[in-house]
């Protein structure tokens, strides 16, 4: 792979990762990771928060040392009170975040991370769905000062508190939507699979509740990462491919638009490398 | 127990006590009682595959520390990423798993399809190797120990059913008797034996090596795990499934939790565990999750299953440093398309691998082919689906019917795995063919090397 | 009204301005061409004075073009009665000369039975309804209404246009390889383009229900029909192919086929596999067997 050439994350056409236009007044959008078996994306939410930080997904487009370098000499992009990006994850505690971004030489006070793996069962599991949806958003939204917010597998809020899709849609990610600008949803779509309209075949009711989930995620983005392994399998020097393309929603009324690419990535030893297909 | 007579007629009356316990050598022992240290290591190396009879003793003594990954004799950093990481009591299986073992913090799920068992062994061994690990202190194991385990199941003679650590075989054991009086005596002895030891080789090598015996490539991975022995002398035991180990494990070094009780209930049975052993490394079993005969069907609804493994996994989170979890599931019961149990079960592990045993016509092959040599016969296909830390990084470890997996009395072996040549066949068509010029053919080109 | 109807582009025309009497257009749309474009264009069409309601499940974002913005619930007989709040009242409505529309952004959050309901009570002369239905959005059904006819049923059953968006395929094979990564939600570049593929239902008064194919383009605003070609199905051997080439008969007669037929290929013999793929090795005496070599099969 030495002789191929590294390539820069860009998501939109104007060579940005989230351009500004994203978070213009007024706008909120949403933009959806989707992962699979053996491929999952927390370099890829690294990232996201580092571009947020520092302007740049450095550490994808440099190797780390120099990367860092040139984080000091930037000036953060936004005053410091303000969080760059908040994570919130029903997977991950947040030592799991903290151990990654500090690595990244991302400060702590830099972004936030709330915490849904520790404990939450134990303290909403008898409460009533509604109340605990509220009280998140709350919690989610408290610091309104944010532009981007994480959402690892929200999805699994659908079995934790016994919802429906709709009703995590509805009640949850669209208030969220509606005061943050950049919503992020990353999901793991490993076992979807939807035979379509036309088959007669019939869905187990888990199943069709994960796909109006995921359906629904897609039809509100402007934009899908989806990160997958390679059709071949396991490879030494290739993870898998990280396709972007454009979601459901319209984006005519931005002056930017998708700029649709497929890449090739190697994640080792916390350090991920992008490649043109 | 045949060889407690043995042992008295030897007159070594520390033999018998330790050894039905715990043949662990016990950190600060004074040192007038190395020969004893001596038998046991013997019998600790020679499970790893090497002699070592003759090796000068390792320092033991390490500084102790109040800090659990440093001096916890079932603690070792692992060689990928230098987390500190616990013993599964398999050794092929730490091997597989690339750290040497299951890192603290992690939960690793064995799923097995059809409806056989040999996960259990694992389950067992995993059980066994924490409360192995418990007693090297010794006597003051039962009241304070390092280790304790927690199951979550409703078998309650599941501490009567762990298996004893392996003796060896009944040779093994006889000459590891004839090795210990030899090391007693002197230096000389030793040197005795290597030169013994050195001249006996080739003869037996002359046959072996045609058996894949190979003693050069074989060496290199002896000498690996040779200084891993020395720096980890008591990480990981061989366990002989068939035996029992004795004493059974009494309520101070294993917990049974009911799985099937509310759920608070269960997290808060479990909490209490990590409260009351503060300075202990935690080692969860789930044993047959969601088994029918165990779970009531509405654990098959994800409403129910998913907020119990979500709080488990919580708390192990929680305790990142000092907790494991090895859970097993029959994935036949759960696989039919669209199900997506399997699936969301697996997304809250960090590790996941799959057995899948061999159907009859592959055991039939392969018991035909490996006709001369039944201890090389595998049982099934390991498919791996997530490392523990790598896949959570984003490295891709999905590998399918890349190793295959054999149940021994002494081990649970994972290997790499490769369809063998069906020599029988060949073998049979070429006698009939020319059976005098093939075969002589054969054996001159193999004798004559 | 029906004679400029003959014109198929005229025809689509019209059903985006809302001049064609259709109450009730239904937008399906799937994940590879999303209906948001079919609702640009019928708000770029329509009269500038219409009254545009703008019903949202899934867009928190209210569209330049809305005059009015609502939130989507769940509450069937809430979402009603909050829509119908903007609308004119059927006496108001029969003096009232400006046009009315309501667009539902998604109407999969509406469960069977009550769209029924929705539909029955909103749509009017001068009320439009304009809703996107998600075709590969399975729902749930109770067992009581196994029967019922789905979502997807009743509104095409009901709807008087229907406007079916899809991605412009370039060729079958990329097509069907779309179909099967969508299946598996891994989504293939080149979706949701400008350019797309719009098929238009639209039912006369007698039911009767003429269907037109085009190609659209969002940037151009040019809607092109696409003359179905009928494409003979090549596969089929023609005897008159042969006639007239050579002075030989290359024909063959039904016996021959039959016999043709009935030969076993080699390939077929292959694919019954007896040991499992292994490479089969025989030991023969002038091999020689490399000691030195590591992955030397002994035997």
């Amino acid at each position: 792979m030495t002789t191929v050439q590294k390539q820069e994350l860009s998501v939109f056409d104007d060579h940005s990762t989230l351009s500004k236009a994203l978070f213009e007044q007024g706008e909120h959008h949403v933009l959806f990771v989707t992962s699979k078996l053996g491929t999952s994306p927390p370099w890829l939410i690294n990232a996201l928060v580092e571009t947020q930080v520092f302007g740049a997904p450095l550490t994808l487009n440099e190797s780390s040392s120099s990367a860092a370098n040139r984080a000091h000499s930037r000036l953060p992009i936004a005053n410091s009170d303000k969080k760059a990006a908040i994570i919130a994850s029903w997977l991950h505690s947040s030592d799991y975040f903290h151990s990654a971004l500090g690595k990244l030489k991302i400060d702590q006070n830099r972004y936030q991370v709330h915490d849904y793996l520790t404990d939450f069962v134990l303290k909403n599991h008898d409460k009533p769905a509604s109340k605990v949806l509220k009280s998140l958003i709350q919690e989610l939204t408290m610091q309104s000062a944010t532009d981007l917010l994480i959402l690892e597998q929200p999805e699994l809020l659908m079995h934790l508190l016994n919802i429906t899709s709709d009703v995590l849609h509805l009640d949850f990610i669209n208030p969220l939507t509606r005061i943050i600008p950049v919503v992020v949803i990353v999901s793991y779509t490993e076992s979807y699979d939807n035979p379509g309209a036309d088959s007669t075949e019939r869905l187990s009711p888990d199943m069709i509740e994960q796909i109006r989930f995921l359906n629904g995620c897609f039809f509100k983005s402007i934009v899908v990462f989806g990160i997958k392994p390679l059709m071949t399998g396991r490879a030494k020097d290739i993870t898998g491919t990280l396709t972007i393309s454009r979601g459901g929603a319209s984006l005519s009324h931005l002056p930017i638009n998708v700029a649709e690419n497929e890449y090739l990535f190697h994640t080792q030893k916390d350090a991920t490398k992008l490649f043109y297909r | 127990m045949s060889f407690r007579k043995r042992s008295e007629v030897l007159g070594n009356p520390n033999v018998p006590r330790i050894q039905t316990r715990a043949p662990l050598p016990e950190r600060g022992m004074p040192p007038q009682r190395n020969p004893l240290r001596n038998d046991i290591r013997n019998v600790t190396s020679r499970i790893g595959g090497l002699s070592m009879r003759d090796e000068p003793e390792p320092a033991l003594a390490t500084p102790k520390s109040s800090q659990i990954d440093a001096s916890h004799p079932g603690i070792r950093p692992s060689p990928a990423t230098s987390q500190p990481t616990a013993a599964t009591g398999c050794h092929d299986l730490d091997k597989l798993l690339s750290h040497m073992g299951l890192p603290l913090g992690q939960l690793l799920l064995v799923q097995e399809q059809s409806a056989t068992d040999f996960s259990s062994v694992i389950v067992k061994t995993f059980a066994a190797q924490g409360i192995v690990h418990n007693r090297i202190e010794g006597s003051n194991a039962f009241t304070k120990g390092n280790t304790h385990l927690v199951v979550l199941t409703l078998n309650q003679s599941f501490a009567k059913e762990l298996p004893g650590v392996y003796q060896g075989s009944r040779k093994d054991v006889k000459r590891t008797k004839v090795s210990t009086a030899e090391s007693e005596v002197t230096v000389q002895n030793t040197l005795e034996s290597v030169a013994l030891k050195q001249s006996v080789a080739p003869k037996d090598l002359k046959i072996a090596w045609r058996y894949g015996l190979k003693d050069g490539s074989k060496s290199k991975g002896n000498q690996k795990q040779n200084s891993d022995l020395d720096t980890f002398p008591n990480y990981s035991h061989t366990f002989d499934i068939t035996s029992r180990l004795v004493p059974a494990p009494t309520s101070a070094e294993l917990t049974l939790i009911s799985p099937v009780q509310t759920l608070s209930m269960v997290l808060a049975q479990l909490k209490a565990v990590f409260k009351k052993h503060e300075r202990k490394v935690i080692r969860v079993v789930i044993p047959n999750l969601l088994h029918p005969a165990m779970y009531p069907p509405k654990y098959s609804q994800l409403s129910e299953l998913l907020p119990l493994l979500h709080g488990i996994r919580s708390i192990i989170k929680e305790n990142g440093d000092r907790a494991v979890l090895l859970s097993t599931l029959s994935s036949d019961l759960y696989s039919n398309s669209g199900c997506q149990v399997l699936p969301m079960v697996e997304n809250m592990f960090d590790s996941v691998i799959s057995l899948e045993p061999f159907p009859q016509e592959m055991s039939q092959f392969l018991e035909r082919v490996y006709k001369s040599q039944p201890n090389k016969i595998q049982h099934g296909l390991v498919h791996v689906f997530k490392l523990p830390l790598l896949s959570d990084r984003g490295e891709m470890h999905v590998m399918r019917s890349e190793y295959a997996f054999r149940n021994g009395k002494k081990k649970f072996e994972i290997e790499p795995w490769g369809i063998p040549v069906d020599d029988s066949e060949t073998s049979e068509s070429n006698s009939t063919a020319d059976p005098p010029s093939g075969q002589q053919g054969q054996t001159s080109v193999s004798i004559d090397f | 009204m029906a004679s400029t109807s003959h014109n198929p582009s005229i025809l689509l025309r019209r059903v985006l301005a809302l001049k064609e009497s259709s109450p009730f257009v239904l937008v399906v749309d799937s994940i590879g061409r999303t209906g948001h474009c079919v609702l640009e264009e019928v708000a770029r069409e329509t009269d500038e004075s219409t009254t545009i309601v703008y019903v949202s499940f899934e867009s928190t974002r209210k569209p330049d073009y809305a005059t009015y913005f609502l939130e989507g619930t769940k509450s069937e007989s809430k979402l009603l009665s909050t829509i119908q709040s903007f609308l004119p009242t059927p006496e108001q409505a029969k003096t009232s000369k400006f046009k009315f529309l309501v667009m539902i952004d998604c109407v999969n959050f509406v469960a069977g039975p009550s769209i029924m309901n929705l539909v029955a009570q909103l749509a009017s002369p001068t009320v439009a309804l304009l809703a996107v239905f998600h075709k590969h959005q399975p729902e749930f059904r109770s067992p009581e209404l196994e029967n019922y006819p789905s979502s997807l049923d009743l509104l095409q059953f009901m709807a008087t246009s229907i406007l079916e968006v899809q991605p412009l395929a370039n060729d079958y094979g990329s097509e069907q390889e779309h179909e099967s990564q969508l299946q598996k939600l891994e989504i293939p570049r080149g979706l949701n383009s400008h350019r797309y593929k719009l098929i238009l239902t639209n039912r006369r008064k007698s039911g009767r229900a003429l269907t037109y194919t085009f190609q659209c383009d969002t940037q151009a605003h040019t809607f092109a029909l696409i003359q179905e070609k009928n494409v003979q199905d090549g596969a089929q051997e023609d005897p008159e192919m042969f006639e007239g080439l050579t002075t030989f008969n290359l024909n063959t007669s039904n016996k021959q086929k039959v016999a043709k037929e009935q030969v076993a290929l080699p390939f077929l013999e292959a694919q019954t596999f007896n040991t499992g793929g292994a490479i089969v090795y025989e030991f023969e005496k002038d091999d020689d067997y490399d000691e030195e070599d590591p992955f030397e099969d002994p035997f």
